[in-house]
């Protein structure tokens, strides 16, 4: 039990947390802004889940870190837009649209995967810099400096990314037009907002942060690619979002929070402590459940959200 | 007796998915040709695969059997207006608690009883996991498919924890003690996968197709998934119903769990459900939520996988291929009104400003 509680073990155990909160947070964010335009987007999940193939791939092959990442971000880009033609343009349900296409994500990941690797013993590699930076002077701050100065350069760019949300979101003309078409879209059209181009550019947004969330995944997580490498974070980043009551910020802690549980769980199982690996491996789940009981009820999701919005012709 | 509007009607749905299957097919025709595979070939083994031998057409019955039955099961859960994802984790607790019946009960007890207690034990059991998802959804407003995602992982893990701790038999492999020979659920034919169960899937469908068509309680349910409003104003308990659609969504994935541990695997493993409760839910759209229809969709996918199998020992195409395009045929059903009225609306609004 004292292992647990020495200042080595929590310095690891927060550096591990901040960096696994990474493939949940920059979903999640993308999750507010497809969400607050009005899409309900339960395809994150797929988007993650392209986002981790290609950049697998493009990694393997290039081994140039950046490049995958992007390749990785616009193959997300490529589902979001595909979910946003079905339900914007076609009006699907957006729930069971969602649900289709990871199922399509799911499979084509898979098919091209064993396409291009094959069936193997030990699972290919992608070989690229695991893109830590420490960054000069601050990293050397004792405690702190390790948990967030000594990071993933993903992780700075998060910030960046957490930053830029909440201005563009809250200060600029852009996030009130696109505010108001998750919350009324007839009215926002009487003010000549184009609710169904705020829907589209929102979905873009949220693929691109999608597939790179993705992409951190495989090419730097795990360092490799395989079946369902998501393994729902997708939803769990869903849940994120509600949690976090739509707000970039309170998504940034929430994201935290999961991203430290994760640790906190490979950690134990790590030591070795007296409870079953599954039940730990079960320990983020079970929290995601407990979070959305204790806060579903209090966070109001944009009134629009999910319905689809028909311009009336003249 | 048909009338000129429905046979229009049911002529339309059939041209819908006709083209659907089709352009499935041609997208993923593509993707075996980008493999270098000659496509036909390809698809000629599938169907030889699937219908060849006297096996594979039981191995495809023994497939449909859990499928139909969680496929009626998220179609009850979708036509009151709930995607119950959670098929994966209700499957494994009705598993799980059907196996202890057959394991931990007297076995002096005839079959008939245990295959009555087990199902009984499978059916509740789900039944109340899914309806926990019911009610926090009515009590805190949860999303079900989140919570109901969530509560797959805490089964699975849950379960394979009891395969390999407390319930595990000795050997190792992280699986329960197999129940005894004679309670089995007899198959077909001797030597055959597919096994009685079968009837127990096509009986539920009957019954669902009586649920909605002659009972209240059907009523009120596609009448909560029509319009929850609507429904709350014509005097209807729709928190109460909220439990209940999951509970009983939940207690059909249950019951699946429990006939395959009976008729197909006799024990529970690690893993013993591959995504059913996904590939359930695509399934009950396949089906637009029609009972019968949910038996043919279910044999439908089944030859997809058994032939798949032929298909990836033969010619090395990777199974997953049917998730592509199981997927992608849903996916096309879907958008098609879609796209009908798009360019409806195009060809009024080009008429309109041809009119002036």
């Amino acid at each position: 039990m004292s292992t647990i509680f020495s200042a080595a073990f929590l310095t690891t155990l927060l550096a591990a947390g901040v960096r696994m909160a990474i493939p949940i947070l920059l979903p999640a964010v993308g999750e507010i802004f497809a969400e607050r335009s009005g899409v309900l987007n339960i395809n994150l999940e797929g988007q993650m889940l392209a986002g981790a193939f290609t950049s697998f791939v493009v990694g393997y092959y290039t081994h140039s870190l950046l490049l995958a990442l992007l390749v990785g971000a616009l193959s997300g880009v490529l589902m979001a837009l595909i979910m946003a033609l079905c339900c914007v343009r076609w009006g699907c349900n957006h729930c069971v649209i969602g649900i289709t296409l990871n199922m399509f994500s799911l499979g084509c990941t898979s098919f091209w995967y064993r396409v291009i690797y094959g069936v193997t013993t030990s699972p290919p590699k992608a070989d690229v810099s695991s893109g830590t930076l420490a960054i000069p002077g601050l990293s050397k701050i004792p405690f702190i400096g390790d948990i967030l100065f000594n990071q993933n350069f993903l992780f700075y760019l998060s910030v960046v990314i957490v930053i830029a949300a909440y201005f563009v979101l809250n200060r600029t003309q852009f996030g009130l037009q696109v505010r108001s078409a998750g919350e009324y879209p007839r009215a926002a059209e009487t003010m000549g907002v184009h609710v169904n181009r705020m829907r589209y550019i929102s979905m873009v947004i949220c693929g691109f942060l999608a597939g790179m969330g993705g992409s951190f995944l495989s090419l730097i997580s795990l360092n490799r690619f395989v079946d369902n490498i998501t393994a729902s974070r997708g939803f769990i980043a869903l849940a994120i979002v509600i949690f976090g009551k739509w707000a970039p910020w309170q998504v940034f802690f929430a994201s935290l929070l999961f991203g430290t549980i994760d640790a906190l769980q490979l950690r134990l199982q790590a030591i070795g402590v007296d409870v079953p690996y599954q039940l730990l491996t079960a320990l983020p789940y079970f929290l995601t459940i407990l979070v959305m009981v204790f806060t579903a009820k209090r966070s109001h999701s944009p009134a629009a959200l999910g319905q689809n919005y028909e311009r009336e012709q003249i | 007796m048909l009338n000129k509007r429905t046979g229009r009607a049911a002529g339309k749905t059939a041209l819908v998915f006709l083209i659907s299957i089709l352009a499935a097919f041609l997208v993923s025709v593509l993707f075996i040709a980008a493999l270098g595979v000659n496509p036909f070939m390809a698809y000629g083994k599938l169907i030889t695969g699937a219908f060849g031998r006297k096996s594979s057409i039981f191995e495809i019955l023994a497939k449909a059997t859990p499928l139909t039955i969680m496929g009626l099961g998220i179609s009850i859960g979708v036509r009151g207006g709930f995607s119950n994802l959670g098929g994966d984790g209700q499957f494994y607790v009705g598993a799980i608690t059907a196996v202890c019946v057959g394991l931990y009960l007297p076995q002096t007890l005839p079959a008939p009883v245990i295959w009555l207690l087990a199902i009984l034990v499978s059916v509740i059991s789900a039944g109340l996991y899914g309806g926990l998802a019911g009610w926090m959804r009515s009590r805190f407003n949860t999303n079900e498919v989140i919570i109901t995602i969530m509560m797959n992982y805490v089964a699975q893990y849950v379960v394979s924890w009891l395969v390999s701790g407390p319930l595990q038999a000795p050997g190792g492999i992280p699986q329960t003690r197999a129940i005894a020979t004679n309670y089995y659920i007899p198959k077909l034919m001797v030597g055959s996968r597919a096994h009685w169960g079968i009837v127990l899937a096509l009986v539920l469908a009957v019954l669902v197709h009586y649920l909605f068509k002659r009972t209240t309680m059907g009523f009120k349910i596609e009448a909560l998934g029509a319009s929850p409003e609507a429904a709350r104003y014509a005097g209807i308990n729709s928190k109460l119903y909220t439990v209940l659609i999951l509970a009983i969504s939940g207690a059909f994935c249950g019951l699946a769990g429990m006939i395959e541990v009976y008729g197909t695997y006799y024990r529970v493993l690690d893993g013993i459900t591959s995504s059913f409760g996904f590939t359930a839910m695509l399934i009950a759209l396949l089906a637009q939520l029609n009972p019968f229809a949910v038996i043919l969709g279910s044999v439908f996918i089944s030859v997809l996988t058994v032939g798949a199998n032929s298909m990836q020992i033969a010619l090395n195409v990777p199974t997953s291929i049917v998730n592509v395009l199981q997927s992608l045929i849903i996916v096309f059903i879907l958008i098609m009104p879609g796209i009908v009225a798009h360019i409806r609306g195009r060809r009024l609004q080009q008429l309109n400003r041809k009119r002036g």
